[in-house]
This record gives C-alpha cells, structure tokens and sequence, in this order.
C-alpha cells in the first residue's frame, strides 16, 4: 500500500445500511469505494475499470454471487474477490472458492477480520490461472479440492495445513513471513498462532517428506518459510 | 407372528395344498376301491354259485346219482383257487372244496356277514344249502398295496410342490424384490429413478403410492431446510448490521478499553455473537441426519480439543488434556468445533470448584474418541437420555448457568451428521462422563 492513489474497492451488497457502514469503515481506513446493490451495477462497475478489489454478498436480488464471480473469471477478470455470505457450511465455502472467489468471509463478521482480510486479498492479489495442483516429486496437492496425494496414498491434510502450504506455493519458492502467514491465515499474530504455525510446519514435514526426500519445507532462518524444489514460474 | 418371506409362505402354501390333496386323494380311492372291489367280488361269488348249481343240477341227470354225491364231484371240479365252496343240509356239511375248516352251516340271512369272508347262498334243490365264500383278506390286500403305493407317492408329490412353489413363489416375489432393490439404493430424500414398467398390477400400485409419499416427504423436508436456511439469512442481515453499528460506535467513542460505554458496545457485539451462534445451533439441529457432511474435509480433533479449552476455560484453571498430536476424521471443522466446546462448556459448568475437568482424546483407526469427565458432577439414572433432548435444561442448570438447553443435542446431532455418537457415559455414583465417538479419518479413494 504504497501507491499515492487509494485503492478501489468494489462493494456489491443489496442491503443498504451494511454497504453503508461497511463503505464507511473502509474509506476510514483509507480505501476508495464504490458500491453497488445489485450484480449487473457491479460488474459494470467492475469493467469500468480500476478496481483493486471486490467485496461481494453472494445473495443478491438479481445474482447470486457465485454465478457473478464464475462469470467474471470465466471473461478473464483477474481483480481479487472476497465473497461475502451469510452461509458458512463447508460446501458453500468450498462451491465460493471453486466459482473462483479468493478468500470468503461468513456474515456477521468483525470488522477487524474484514479489513485484515482485505489487506492480505490486496498485497496477494488474485491469479484464476494459477494452477490449482502442484506436483513436486511424488508430492500432489489438489488445492481446489483441498487434498494431497503421496504416491498412490493420499495424505490427510487439514484446512490450516492446506492454507499454509497453498500459501507457499502462491509465492512459488520464494520465502514467505512469518507475520504475512499468520496475519492471512489465522488473522492474528499473538504468539499462540505463532505456536500453532510452527506446530503446522512440523506436522506438514512429517506427512510429506516421508522416505528419502529432501526438505519439502525450507525454514529462512529469523524470516519464514519457503517451498523448496520449486522455483518461479514452476507452478504456473 | 414370525415374519417370513412370500416366497417361504408360497412354498409353503403349495405344499400344504398338496399334501392335503394327496391324503383325501388316497382316502378315497382306498374307498372306492373298496366298494369296487366287494361289487366285483359279490359278482363273481353269484356267477360262481350260478356255475356251480347248474353243474350239481347236470351231474345228477347225467349220473343219475343223487344230489349230495353230484354236488361233491361238481364242487371237486368247478371251484377256482382262492375261493371256497360248501353244500349243507340244513347243519351238516355234505361237501365242500377245497378241503378246510368249514365256514357255514348258512344263516337265514342270504348275505350273512362272516368276518374273515364275503359270503354268497343259494339253495339247491334236494334242500341242499350251496354256500360260496371268497377271502375278505385278499381284497385288504389289494387295498394295503393301493394304498402304500399312495403313501409313498407322497414324498415324490411334496417334492414336486415344493420345486413348483419355489418357481411360482420366486415368479410371484420378483417384481416386489426388484421393487425393494431399487429404494434400497435411495438415499433419504433423493429424487428416486423414474419408475419401470411392472407386470403385477399390485407392485405397480404399490410402488407409485410409495413414491407419491416418498415426494411429498421429499418436499417437505426440502422446504424445512429452506426455511432454515432462509430464516438464517434473514437474521444474520440484521445482526451483521447490529454489529456493524456497534463496532463503528465503540471506535467512534475512542474512550479508552474498559471504560464503562466501551465495555458496554463489548457486550453487545459479545451478546450478538452468541445469537449468531443460536442460529447457526438451530440451523445445524434442523438438517437430517441422514444428510451426512457431503464436502468433509481433514479435521484434527487434537486442535479442536486444544482451541476450545483455550476458550472456553480463559480466566479457569485448564483441563487436564491427554490427547495424541493428531485425531483425524472427516467432516465439518466449524460443526465439530462447536460441539467439542459445548462439550467443554459442559464440564467446566459442572465440574466442582477448583476441580478441572479431564478430557482425554484416543485414536484406533476405526474411530477417534473424546471422553470427558466432570470431577464432582453426577448424572443421575433418567436424566442420560433427557440431557440430550432440545431446550431441556436439568434442575441444576436452571438454577445456576445461563443457556439454551441446546449445547448438548447440537453436540449429539453433529457427532451423528459425522456419523457418530455422543452419549452420556457413567454411572449415577461415577464423575459425569460424556463420550464422543467419530469415525476416523480413511481415504476416500478405494
């Protein structure tokens, strides 16, 4: 967050007093905004360019959320999505991530987590044509479908350890931070999700580095971490 | 009564059938037989005195003899093997062949019934009494043979009945059978494959009242979870907007944390999260069981266990935790989540002051368990089962602890969403004790 212009959030949400408040907590926290109730105002809003990111409701009166961002994709929109949704079983979260939403936030929601949210969303930003399986060695991770394979045998995985993994591997092979994994993946950095992440890293290595395999996961020493044996361009 | 299958009660039926066939069939053709036998042989035993009278009548106008030496030598030569023949005058015997104890002297009666023979007279002239016999005995025999060779035809008939109803039975149960095969494969309530054509009217109609009843539950229930599903929206939009108001106003206050309206915007954003939870409580109780988690994904029970106590027991003396590094099972973290700490919630509701609850956590491969125990607490006998019932609250717990008689059942329903159980463990003298079962975690690829 650098740039001299504000970055442009698109806010597409059909009850007005949420856009209302939640367009105001963001322009305080130094964000432009433009809203929009329905999904068709959205998506020309959307074309009309010069959105740094999207903040959708999935339930809208002409849309639903996941058609929109399937759409969007689909015509090579490549702005980051959060998705908004007062449904938070695991299939609505995993059919949001799937119509190609980056990060999905379940309503009623701390405004804290939003804009933490949103920050991490923005500093990442969004690339749909990632690929969603890494293959190193024997080592496959399908993180669309949140499972890793070993060989023939799959590996079980949990959300948290998905979530850091895939996180590595957006950075392919560069180092990430400590602060930036648990700022975007457990929303805090107090020194119990400090504990938890290195609990993770050490159970991660443990699943995936059986046999003679060299260190899947490389530790950057006072940094972060790194996926090593693959490098820029490797997962694209 | 026993249930039993169609096609045992066809079998069945048919042989029952048969075999009482079987029986009145021999019982009378033995009678029958019978009577046939005594006409024929009464008509015989008349030919044969009939014979012989002529015979007895020509040898004495050949011979010139008188009647008793002309009815000696006609009886000598004219009587066939296997019957006898007597001439009487009045009491005495005057001749008879072949030679034997007597059977007359002759009753008035022409048919005087003789036990052991079937016995025809007739007078001769000279007043001589002609009495002809055959051997009751020889025509029983003919009857044992008949009907021993019923009887044993028997077995050979009930085979028969039994193979015969077995194809019948099997005919007659196979459009039920394939009718049972394919709602066995259904899932509650998936839309059914459409109906096929059946031969038997009645499995015909059978099937479409089922499958009249099958939709309307269908829909039923489709528009309970929609309800659900709506009614939680439409609440959450309003208390994300609760939420958003009291967020801003507590920033806006900028009064330093714990100062009293700050404190006071805390509870409300505090009170707002616990209803978001009720909904989500009434949200997960009102999905069916049977429903499963269709999207599970890897979830460590050791995290759960270890995230909820941390929560739940801020500010408490901790629990004591034995747990393995991992518990793997397959489900919904959030769901889980929330029932291991309704779960902990419980104990340390109930556990006696300065007594921490025990919560140990083990893994077999086949399934994860989490067992925890409230030191101090009781569960007395009745109570096991009604812990579990929806918005009941024991006589301890209204007294003294805030709720919505809900932590418990929303425990239970998510254990058997995942396709476990929770109960209620111990025994009325014994720490209360509540056991999580899971299934553990297997790959899904065969």
């Amino acid at each position: 967050m650098t740039a001299t212009v504000a970055p442009c959030i698109l806010l597409i949400e059909d009850d007005t007093e949420t856009r209302d408040a939640v367009s105001r907590v963001l322009v305080d926290a130094g964000y432009r905004v433009v809203g929009a109730e329905r999904g068709e105002a959205g998506t020309r809003a959307l074309k009309a360019g010069n959105i740094a990111g999207v903040i959708l409701d999935v339930t809208l009166p002409d849309a639903s959320g996941f058609d929109l961002c399937r759409g969007w994709r689909a015509a090579g929109v490549r702005v980051p999505v959060l998705m908004l949704t007062a449904r938070t079983d695991v299939s609505s979260r995993v059919r949001g991530l799937d119509s190609g939403a980056d990060d999905y936030l379940g309503k009623p929601f701390a405004l804290s987590e939003l804009r933490a949210r949103l920050r991490a969303l923005l500093r990442r930003g969004s690339d749909p044509r990632r690929e969603r399986v890494l293959s190193v060695g024997e080592l496959t991770i399908d993180f669309g479908r949140r499972q890793a394979w070993l060989g023939e045998s799959e590996v079980p995985l949990t959300r948290r350890e998905i979530d850091v993994l895939d996180r590595l591997a957006w950075a392919r092979g560069h180092a990430v931070s400590r602060e930036d994994l648990l700022e975007e993946i457990w929303g805090e950095s107090t020194p119990e999700a400090a504990a938890s992440l290195e609990v993770i890293i050490a159970r991660l290595r443990r699943k995936l580095e059986k046999g003679e395999r060299e260190s899947l996961i490389r530790t950057v020493r006072g940094f972060g971490y790194a996926l090593a044996g693959i490098r820029q361009g490797q997962t694209s | 009564m026993k249930a039993q299958s169609l096609a045992t009660r066809v079998v069945r039926g048919t042989v029952f059938v048969t075999l009482i066939t079987a029986l009145a069939g021999a019982a009378s053709a033995a009678l029958i037989a019978r009577r046939l036998w005594q006409a024929h042989e009464h008509r015989a035993l008349l030919d044969l005195a009939a014979g012989l009278t002529q015979a007895v009548e020509r040898e004495a106008a050949e011979e010139g003899s008188t009647t008793e030496s002309a009815a000696t030598e006609a009886l000598r030569e004219s009587v066939a093997p296997g019957h006898r023949a007597e001439v009487w005058r009045g009491q005495v015997l005057v001749a008879a062949s072949p030679p034997g104890p007597p059977i007359g002297p002759p009753k008035e009666s022409n048919r005087a019934p003789q036990d052991a023979w079937l016995i025809e007279t007739r007078p001769l002239s000279g007043g001589l009494t002609l009495l002809v016999a055959s051997p009751r005995e020889r025509g029983e025999e003919v009857l044992r043979v008949f009907g021993w060779s019923l009887l044993l035809s028997a077995p050979v008939c009930v085979s028969l009945a039994v193979l015969i109803g077995r194809l019948v039975g099997r005919r007659a149960t196979r459009p039920l059978v394939d009718f049972r095969d394919r709602i066995r494969a259904a899932r509650p309530f998936d839309l059914l494959p459409p109906q096929e054509r059946v031969e038997m009217i009645e499995v015909g109609e059978l099937e479409a009242s089922f499958r009249g009843l099958w939709e309307r539950l269908r829909e039923a229930v489709s528009r309970e979870t929609e309800f659900a599903a709506n009614a939680s929206h439409e609440l959450r939009t309003p208390l994300t907007r609760i939420r958003l108001h009291a967020e801003r106003a507590r920033a806006a206050l900028g009064a330093p944390a714990g100062a009293a309206p700050s404190q006071e915007l805390s509870d409300v954003l505090e009170e707002v999260d616990r209803l978001v939870r009720l909904v989500d409580s009434l949200l997960v109780l009102s999905r069916e069981t049977a429903e499963g988690i269709p999207a599970g994904e890897v979830v460590n029970i050791s995290d759960l266990v270890a995230a909820a106590s941390r929560r739940v027991f801020t500010g408490a003396p901790q629990p004591e935790i034995d747990q393995p590094d991992e518990a793997l099972v397959r489900g919904d973290e959030a769901l889980l989540g929330i029932a291991i700490e309704n779960l902990l919630d419980n104990a340390r509701k109930f556990s006696l002051p300065g007594r921490p609850p025990r919560v140990a956590v083990s893994g077999d491969g086949a399934s994860v368990r989490v067992i925890v125990t409230s030191p101090g607490a009781r569960i007395s006998r009745g109570l096991h089962e009604r812990l579990f019932e929806r918005f009941y609250r024991g006589p301890e717990a209204r007294a003294s602890h805030p709720g919505h008689g809900l932590g418990l059942p929303l425990a239970r329903h998510v254990a058997r969403l995942h396709g476990g159980d929770l109960r209620a463990a111990s025994e009325p003298a014994e720490d209360a004790r509540f056991e999580l079962a899971l299934p553990a975690w297997r790959s899904l690829a065969q």
